[in-house]
């Protein structure tokens, strides 16, 4: 079974050293011609193998065609065989039979590992290129500390940092490690040829170096010059040997015991001559498939180890080890070697034994279904089976089973690594789970069954991720559902911490703790303590912290780039409100249905969303028009909202004014009545009688100082002091120093002349006034007017109506202010008050002055009628030792009490004045404003009472 | 060196901003520059700019004698009438103060078509730029507008002058005056709505104000001449007689003050923040 495996023997190349198929006529690395170059005798890749008698077997992929750079495991487990050639005694010693298998080790089961892979059992899924090394990883993983070598010897044997210490390496490790070298350097090699020169350089490091190194075969880089597969056989060579011509005990075996299998024009001369003798022609071969793989027989089985040979695992692991010594062997292999019995010289390989192979066909299930034919689907795809097709279902590897191609091999110690019990890959392992132990209890079994489903398709790495997450979940939720009742949280997130930390090394299943070694070992139990040991924000953030068998070239995400953009005080205080928010919620659970029960909360923006609501459920206008109206203001409350305080006042006001007014229209005061009867103040009875006590025809000036603004207020006073004077025919002058005063100075002249001419018509009395008009410059036209001549005051030299002043009867008599006998101030303005009397009694001064050198004592009288708020200005003027003033009246109540003295005098002129009605306007108003103030110091002590209560 | 050129006023020191005569760009005008020039160079005109245009001000120190001189002439004026011979010159002061009065009233008589010159102005600019509120401006054009050629051909028309033609005086009586009355009506409200609301007796001081007003208030209306209020009218007329008139008699007294010293700083030409 094992004699159908031939030795394919590829061509060094003699530039780059790097290995090539046998009919390569240039180096697929350097491109070096290979014309004339001689085969290499090394073992061939498993990938390589073939039975002669397979049926046509589907293309090659390119991996297995070029195994010295693209597929690292072809050349490590060459390398033994072609660089460290057996010593004769052992070449001729049988190959043990295969022997029932021993307890599997773990070396075997990394080994195993390795061959379900290369062999083609399960072949990992395309996106998972990755993967399949990560099931070798797992496999390496598998091994515990004691079972594998010691780190530094292994990667310094693996990959030698320069080709030209090779020799020195060798000579120093020769006796110590010759074993390991032969039996475990095929792993080691296979990281030498798929990792960096540089790891080899690291091989002192700390005890995790060696599986960080071997995530490093993930991303596998062919060497430039192949040199990193050959370097193993740079150890076993020595340097100065020539690499070009195979080795002549090699060759002479190959000569004497392989026949030629056909004659074949596409094989070489050499390989023609290999199998010439023993071989069937090989079947018809794909035309993807290279000629020198096609018709290559498949090898002796005992020539091959154990796990290659393809022979029942039995068989394969009762194997005995071949006639190694002790020493060339570790010590794990030494115990397995010692328990089998001495290898027979029947285990040599056939062409090392010289007895003919046996040719005939390989069992198909010894094969892989690719090299057997059991996928025609594969056969036009060139690409690799892992590659094209899709992920089948894993299936766990069977430990009665060698791998395909590396079953044909023969060798003890492999068959003995390959029949120990393999570690199963987690993809294997995971669909076999029950689905419930992936979620929390808190998710449905069907809800289960279905996230189980979709983690059979998820890589180890991510699957062990989501589970991670489930135990958060299930620790957040202890954390809600049980709170500390101590108030301690800290114990109560440690125990949530602690928890999913050990369901997750449950879980994974890919690396048990005793399956660690123990620096390992010690490691991990360090990191399960520094979580429970870190504070809450810190054990959340470590949740989904990477965890040993996750590497970073398996795809996973480390913590620091998936919380990027989030910092630990975020994080922190993301996880306290999550805390706080979630004892809250634990502590008002009771709570709050009652509160939402009996609690509506009523968005501002409720009614429009309800009437948007309205219009696209219901598209009747009349719906949506009674949805809206509902929330409309109506009648009253919509009036009321737009009557606030100052509205309130406002309208209060009006109506008490027009009430008052409409009232008291009457000629007896109305309803109301003459509410009130004023008084005459002494002040209003001096006015009075100033005006009365003036003689005959006596000029009088009259300054008509107010506006508009005053007119409500001012103009009473000026049309009753206008009909007095005019009753008593006095000379009439007014003067403004408004320009708006003189105008109303000639209006209300023009009404009393007039009113005064309709009641004296009897009588033909006449009367004289004139209006001076606007008097500019204020206190400087005052001082003009009262201190110079009044023609030189008097700007234009003309009246208000532009008449000429000289000849007016008014100024007869008259040059200067001090001329006439009465100065009538009737002012709205407290400031032209001020100047009036400023001017005045710096005039008088002036005219007591010249009329004491003159000898003449001409006294001018002035009486002041001003609005209410002017009051205290005035006051200033009319108290003193010489008060300015003799006569004073403020506001409508000193009108209505100088009115009500003309009354007395037979003078009524309250049907002119109005005096009843706008008393009574006044006193309400009033009346009104005192009651606002004491209702708002009413509100305002109320609203301290409230306060205070 | 450094004695030669710290005697130097004058001359730009290297590192000083004057140093660096400022250069006339698109955004700086040539009357901006000379001002920059005279702030560095306290009155130097660096070359290359250009001078002050002569006679654009008067002269400060010649201004500063006028106004000192019209100043101690009108105050005299008040104390002193009548003349005396200087030499062969006679010298009436009272007559020159009343001279200098009557100048004063004609300038302020010339200052009203000062103001309306200038409010034109304004108004016709921001209605030509369509400014923010331009159309009250055109408002306010069109009535002064209106108002002047109504007194002009009104008092063309009626041979009469000012606002006593039959158009002004109609634009007066029924445009103005009611105008003008219902604006200052609408502060009954204002102090109706300022009683309730200013006058709470939030702090002691409010609530004497509070006090004082409602006092106040209730003895000027005319229903406190009830002889039943007759208190209330005396308390409210001695609120006004003796404290109020305590109050504003000091605050008069303190204006006089403040006046006396404004015009003892100008006479003596400390203060002439008058020329501009």
């Amino acid at each position: 079974m094992a004699d159908d495996m031939d030795i394919i023997v590829p061509i060094r190349c003699p530039n780059c050293d790097g290995l090539n198929p046998p009919d390569s006529k240039r180096c697929q690395f350097c491109g070096q011609s290979l014309v004339g170059a001689k085969p290499t005798a090394i073992a061939p890749p498993s990938g390589e193998l073939r039975s002669p008698a397979a049926p046509p077997t589907p293309p090659t992929p390119d991996f297995l065609s070029r195994p010295a750079d693209a597929r690292p495991a072809a050349g490590p487990i060459a390398s033994p065989f072609a660089a460290a050639p057996p010593p004769p005694q052992q070449r001729v010693e049988p190959i043990p039979q295969p022997q029932p298998a021993p307890p599997a080790s773990p070396a075997a089961r990394g080994g195993g590992a390795l061959a379900s892979r290369l062999g083609g059992q399960a072949p990992a899924p395309a996106n998972d290129a990755l993967g399949g090394l990560d099931n070798l990883r797992s496999g390496i993983a598998g091994f515990s500390a004691a079972d594998l070598p010691q780190t530094g010897e292994l990667n310094g044997y693996v990959v030698p940092p320069q080709p030209v210490a090779s020799p020195f390496r060798r000579e120093e490790e020769e006796t110590r490690h010759r074993d390991s070298e032969s039996a475990v350097d095929w792993l080691a090699s296979l990281r030498a040829s798929s990792s960096l020169p540089e790891e080899a350089e690291q091989a002192g490091e700390a005890g995790d170096s060696w599986l960080n190194r071997v995530r490093g075969a993930d991303s596998y880089n062919p060497p430039p010059t192949g040199r990193s597969l050959s370097q193993p056989l740079d150890v076993a060579r020595p340097t100065s040997a020539p690499l070009n011509p195979p080795p002549n005990q090699l060759a002479e075996v190959q000569h004497g015991v392989v026949e030629q299998p056909n004659s074949s024009q596409s094989l070489p001369d050499w390989f023609r001559s290999l199998r010439g003798e023993e071989t069937e022609p090989p079947a018809p071969t794909a035309d993807s498939i290279p000629p020198w793989l096609a018709e290559q027989p498949a090898p002796a089985a005992s020539n091959l180890p154990a796990w290659l040979s393809g022979e029942d695992e039995s068989a394969t692991s009762a194997a005995p080890a071949p006639t190694r010594a002790d020493s060339d062997l570790p010590p794990w292999l030494q115990e397995e070697a010692t328990s089998q019995p001495p290898a027979a010289a029947s285990n040599l390989p056939s062409w090392l034994s010289g007895e003919e192979v046996d040719t005939a066909p390989a069992p198909t299930s010894n094969r892989p279904a690719w090299l057997s034919g059991a996928t025609p689907e594969t056969t036009t795809s060139s690409s690799p089976t892992w590659a094209s097709s899709p992920p089948p279902a894993p299936t766990p590897p069977a430990h009665d089973s060698n791998p395909g191609l590396l079953g044909e091999v023969d060798a003890p110690w492999l068959q003995q690594l390959a029949a120990q019990p393999l570690p199963t890959p987690p993809a294997a392992t995971q669909p076999q789970r029950n689905a419930a132990d992936f979620f929390p209890a808190s998710v449905p079994a069907n809800q289960a069954d279905e996230m189980a489903e979709e983690n059979d398709e998820m890589p180890p790495w991510l699957l062990a991720e989501e589970q991670d997450e489930a135990a958060t979940a299930t620790s957040q939720s202890f954390v809600q559902a049980e709170p500390d009742p101590e108030g301690d949280t800290d114990e109560v997130e440690e125990q949530a911490v602690a928890e999913p930390t050990a369901g997750r090394k449950k879980a994974t299943g890919l690396i048990n703790e005793e399956d660690l070694p123990a620096w390992l070992r010690a490691q991990v139990a360090e990191q399960e303590q520094g979580q429970v040991r870190l504070p809450r924000s810190a054990s959340r953030a470590n949740t989904t912290a990477p965890r040993p068998e996750q590497g970073e070239g398996s795809g996973y995400v480390p913590n620091w780039l998936r919380n990027l953009g989030t910092s630990d005080e975020d994080a922190t205080a993301a996880a306290n409100a999550a805390t706080a928010a979630s004892d809250l919620t634990a502590t008002l659970a009771p709570a709050i249905p009652k509160i939402s029960r009996t609690m509506t909360i009523r968005s501002p923006r409720t009614g429009a969303a309800e009437a948007f609501a309205a219009l696209v459920s219901s598209p009747s206008s009349a719906t949506l028009t009674s949805s809206v109206l509902r929330h409309e203001p109506r009648g009253a409350a919509g009036a009321m909202r737009y009557l606030t305080a100052d509205r309130l006042i406002y309208l209060l006001t009006l109506a008490v004014i027009i009430t008052a007014y409409v009232l008291g229209q009457s000629s007896s005061g109305g309803p109301l009545g003459n509410i009130a009867k004023p008084n005459i103040a002494p002040a209003v009875s001096s006015f009075y009688s100033t005006i009365e006590n003036l003689p005959a025809d006596a000029p009088v000036l009259v300054a008509f100082d107010w506006d508009a603004d005053r007119q409500a207020e001012l103009q009473p006073l000026s049309y009753a002091v206008l009909r007095h004077l005019f009753d008593r025919q006095r000379r009439v002058t007014t003067v403004s120093l408004l320009p708006a005063g003189a105008a109303f100075a000639q209006q209300e002249l023009q009404r009393a002349s007039k009113d005064y001419n309709a009641s004296q018509q009897n009588t033909g009395k006449k009367i004289e006034y004139l209006n001076l008009g606007y008097l500019p410059g204020n206190e400087i036209g005052l001082r003009g007017l009262a201190t110079g001549p009044l023609a030189n005051a008097l700007t234009g030299r003309a009246d208000f109506q532009g008449n000429p002043l000289t000849g007016s009867a008014a100024l007869r008599g008259v040059s200067r202010l001090s001329d006439y006998r009465l100065i009538v101030l009737l002012e709205g303005d407290e400031g032209l008050a001020r100047q009036w009397a400023e001017q005045l009694n710096a005039a008088r001064l002036q005219t007591q002055q010249v009329a004491n050198a003159s000898g003449v004592n001409q006294a001018t009288q002035v009486v002041i009628g001003y609005s209410q708020a002017a009051q205290a200005t005035v006051n200033l003027y009319l108290n003193g030792s010489r008060p300015l003033f003799s006569g004073n009246i403020a506001g409508l109540l000193g009108t209505d009490q100088y009115a009500l003295a003309l009354n007395q005098a037979g003078k009524a002129l309250d049907s002119q004045l109005g005096r009843e009605q706008r008393s009574n306007v006044l006193s309400f108003a009033l009346i009104l404003i005192v009651l606002l103030i004491i209702i708002g110091n009413i509100v305002l002590i109320s609203r301290w009472a409230s306060n205070r209560r | 060196m450094l004695r030669r050129n710290a005697g130097r006023k004058d001359s730009p020191k290297p590192d000083t901003p004057a140093a660096t005569p400022p250069v006339a760009g698109p955004e700086t005008s040539p009357a901006k520059v000379v001002r920059v020039a005279r702030v560095r160079g306290r009155g130097a005109t660096p070359p290359g700019t250009t001078a002050a245009p002569p006679g654009a001000r008067l002269p400060a120190p010649f201004a500063t004698v006028v106004v000192v001189i019209s100043g101690i002439v009108a105050l005299v004026s008040y104390f002193v009438r009548g003349s005396f011979n200087v030499g062969s010159v006679t010298v009436n002061v009272g007559g020159l103060g009343d001279l200098l009065i009557g100048l004063v009233s004609l300038l302020l008589a010339f200052a009203l078509f000062v103001g309306l010159a200038n409010l034109l102005r304004v108004h016709l600019r921001r209605v030509g730029k369509r400014e923010s509120g331009w159309p009250y401006s055109l408002v306010l054009l069109g009535s002064a507008l209106a108002t002047i050629i109504a007194g002009v051909v009104g008092s063309v028309s009626s041979n009469k002058s000012g606002l006593s033609g039959d158009a002004a005086s109609w634009i007066f009586q029924n445009i103005y005056q009611p105008l003008g009355s219902t604006f200052y009506s609408l502060l009954a409200f204002f102090i109706a709505t300022a009683a309730f609301r200013a006058l709470r007796a939030h702090t002691v001081e409010v609530g004497i104000m509070a006090v004082v007003a409602l006092i106040v208030v209730a003895g000027l209306a005319p229903i406190s001449q009830l002889p039943e209020l007759k208190s209330v009218a005396d308390l409210g007329n001695w609120v006004l007689n003796y404290p109020a008139q305590a109050g504003v008699r000091g605050i008069a007294i303190g204006a006089s003050l403040g006046v006396i010293a404004t015009s003892l700083r100008v006479l003596l030409g400390i203060d002439r923040q008058y020329l501009g």
